[in-house]
């Protein structure tokens, strides 16, 4: 009888327990969700303050200074510019939410028909870059922590420093001299000979993926020789960053009495290494990949303007140029998005793999 | 000489000793100690060395300079390589190359002081506030943060400059913009440490409004980090003027900033590779500078997590 009563009393807190957890989870994952809003809010807000202190009068960007006074009143009012702030800040949230960004006044296409055309280019090279640090900066990293102090670890050290301290856009242009014009090693700058670039018709945009598809390898050749040395260079980027990092969380790691523990039973000293402790360290290495990689699609604006590379980047600093002010806007919530929304994949991630950071 | 005859110990054990008898000499041992551990680290030194060389050619520009920055011999010198005459070549006005670099290093110093002196305090106050005011205070200004943490730096900025127009102004306020939000966020965290201890409760006891709390007893504490990061920031900070100088955003010509001289040099790059190299070498020298003292001082001010 008594064991029965205690039986079902602990079901019933194991079932309200769950509840409780499930409750939990929900209630995190609201919260997620505000953090995601708001910050997506703000950077709404923001650009579309950007968009109001120009100099340039939009309306007059459109007509010219030469338009009669009652037709600027006009397309003012169909602007919309003679609106209260707020209620513009409205139609312009609505149009953002249902993928309106207005014209390019460049191109004179939508801006997100620009934006859909661009994006698999940037796409395309930042994971790429990502690849190559990862597989490059976390051996590298590993290694100077196990090696801390001692030569090897002082060459990493400075390697990825050099990483740090070199503008992108200076060494794009000496590994292009380099490369391109004294060894003839790489395509020139673009993203596809000349000859394939109207025979060729891609599917997802994305060039390696689609020629490769399709089994056109002459195609996939003269992709690959256009896309590996951009690629490598934002590659050296994320890897200062990721190796950097590694070793940081590695000599965390291998501080632990468990490491001790794991040594004391005999496990040879890789084991120890690579499946224990670089075990733990991942954790928060994902966080700092996927963090590379959202600042790998933004830097490749420099990268891009380089290598001719018709990308995100490459749409924003044109546009720029030419006082396009909504292919930037619409560009900047574009990569704005894409930021938050990674931010928001590493914390979940993070909250996956490490079950201490879990809800009780 | 008379100071050392007079007293029984030397220098340095005044400075080491381990009951310190006033203040004064317990600040100065702990930055002799803190001095002697960054001295120990040989790449910090060189990062040093270096940025003192930067702050030498800043200041001594008119000195060392060989010709005028802004007026070139357009008639016999245009493109020339580097030379006994000209150390580095001269770009395709003839500006001897090397006396641009000089002159250049008082804009990149400009950029990145005024980018610290604007974001660092606003980061300071908006974390220490947020920090130990707590409740929705903290919950709002940390959003906030977070709004403009997670945006894109360069893009933001580019935006930035793109409304306000180019020039260096601008392009200092739009990455002071965009930088302050990192500094919020540590010194939130270094004040949820001190938060509650004994010091500050007793401070509290003592009758100390929140805003002397915070400005006499939370901030110094919170300077140390805060001053590592923003030396580590500094490259940062050099390579975005530098971009932003290279997609014509930022410095304007004639002024010779290096990211602006490498965009006017890339015309000429395949011939006169110099012209785009030389500044560029500039900048990576001056951001790995920063790298190195900010590594160094990270070591030396915090012993704890030295080597990490």
């Amino acid at each position: 009888m008594m064991l029965q009563a205690s039986d079902i009393s602990t079901s019933r807190q194991t079932m309200s327990r769950a509840g409780t957890r499930t409750l939990a989870i929900l209630a995190q994952f609201a919260r997620f969700l505000l953090v995601a809003m708001t910050t997506y809010f703000g950077l709404l807000a923001v650009t579309f303050f950007i968009g109001r202190i120009i100099p340039v009068d939009p309306v007059l960007a459109v007509l010219g200074d030469r338009a009669p006074a009652a037709v600027v009143e006009r397309t003012r009012r169909e602007m919309g510019l003679d609106l209260p702030l707020i209620e513009q800040f409205y139609i312009y949230i609505k149009g953002v939410l249902q993928g309106d960004f207005g014209r390019s006044v460049l191109t004179t296409n939508p801006v997100m028909e620009d934006l859909r055309r661009f994006f698999p280019a940037t796409l395309e090279l930042a994971t790429l870059g990502t690849l190559i640090g990862s597989c490059v900066g976390i051996p590298l990293g590993v290694l100077a922590a196990v090696k801390r102090g001692s030569w090897t670890d002082q060459v990493v050290r400075i390697f990825g420093l050099v990483g740090y301290s070199v503008p992108i856009f200076w060494m794009g242009l000496l590994l292009l001299v380099l490369f391109y014009v004294k060894l003839q090693w790489v395509g020139y700058p673009g993203r596809i000979d000349v000859a394939y670039e109207y025979s060729f018709t891609p599917i997802t945009g994305l060039l390696l993926l689609d020629s490769a598809l399709q089994g056109e390898w002459t195609v996939f050749s003269s992709v690959v020789h256009h896309i590996v040395l951009p690629a490598l260079l934002l590659g050296y980027f994320s890897l200062a960053y990721i190796s950097r990092m590694t070793r940081s969380f590695m000599l965390n790691e291998l501080s632990q009495e468990y490491i001790v523990s794991a040594r004391a039973k005999g496990l040879s000293e890789a084991r120890v290494v690579w499946c224990h402790a670089l075990r733990n360290a991942a954790v928060p290495l994902v966080t700092v990949i996927a963090l590379s990689y959202a600042s790998l699609l933004e830097g490749s604006v420099l990268t891009e303007t380089v290598f001719s590379w018709p990308g995100i980047g490459l749409y924003i600093t044109n546009s720029l140029q030419n006082a396009d002010m909504n292919a930037v806007l619409g560009g900047t919530v574009l990569i704005g998005s894409v930021f938050i929304a990674l931010n928001l994949i590493a914390d979940l991630l993070y909250r996956m793999l490490d079950p201490r950071t879990r809800v009780q | 000489m008379t100071i050392v005859d007079r007293s029984p110990i030397t220098r340095r054990e005044w400075l080491t000793s381990e009951r310190p008898s006033s203040r004064w000499q317990a600040r100065l041992g702990h930055t002799y100690a803190t001095w002697q551990r960054f001295q120990s680290n040989r790449l910090a030194m060189v990062g040093l060395s270096i940025i003192i060389s930067l702050l030498i050619a800043a200041a001594c520009a008119d000195l060392l300079a060989t010709h005028s920055p802004l007026v070139g011999d357009l008639s016999g010198a245009r493109l020339q390589p580097p030379s006994l005459q000209h150390w580095f070549g001269t770009d395709d006005l003839g500006r001897d190359i090397y006396s641009r670099i000089v002159y250049g290093s008082r804009i990149t110093l400009f950029v990145v002081v005024l980018v610290a002196i604007i974001a660092a305090p606003i980061g300071l106050l908006v974390g220490t506030t947020a920090g130990y005011l707590g409740g929705w205070v903290d919950a709002i200004l940390m959003r906030i943060t977070d709004v403009f943490l997670a945006f894109p730096q360069l893009i933001l900025a580019l935006a930035f400059v793109a409304a306000l127009g180019p020039g260096i102004e601008n392009a200092v306020l739009a990455i002071a913009i965009t930088s302050w939000p990192a500094y919020a966020r540590i010194a939130r965290a270094e004040t949820l440490t001190v938060r509650n201890v004994d010091y500050i409760r007793a401070v509290e006891l003592m009758g100390a409004p929140p805003s002397r709390v915070v400005l006499r007893h939370i901030v110094p504490i919170c300077t140390s980090s805060l001053i590592v990061r923003v030396t580590l920031d500094m490259a940062g900070i050099i390579l975005t003027a530098a971009g932003l100088g290279f997609v014509g955003l930022g410095a304007q010509p004639p002024l010779p900033e290096w990211g602006a001289m490498i965009a006017s040099g890339r015309r000429f790059i395949l011939d006169q590779w110099w012209v785009a190299a030389a500044p560029g070498l500039a900048i990576v020298i001056v951001s790995l500078g920063f790298n190195l003292l900010g590594d160094g001082l990270r070591d030396a001010l915090d012993p704890r997590r030295s080597g990490q």
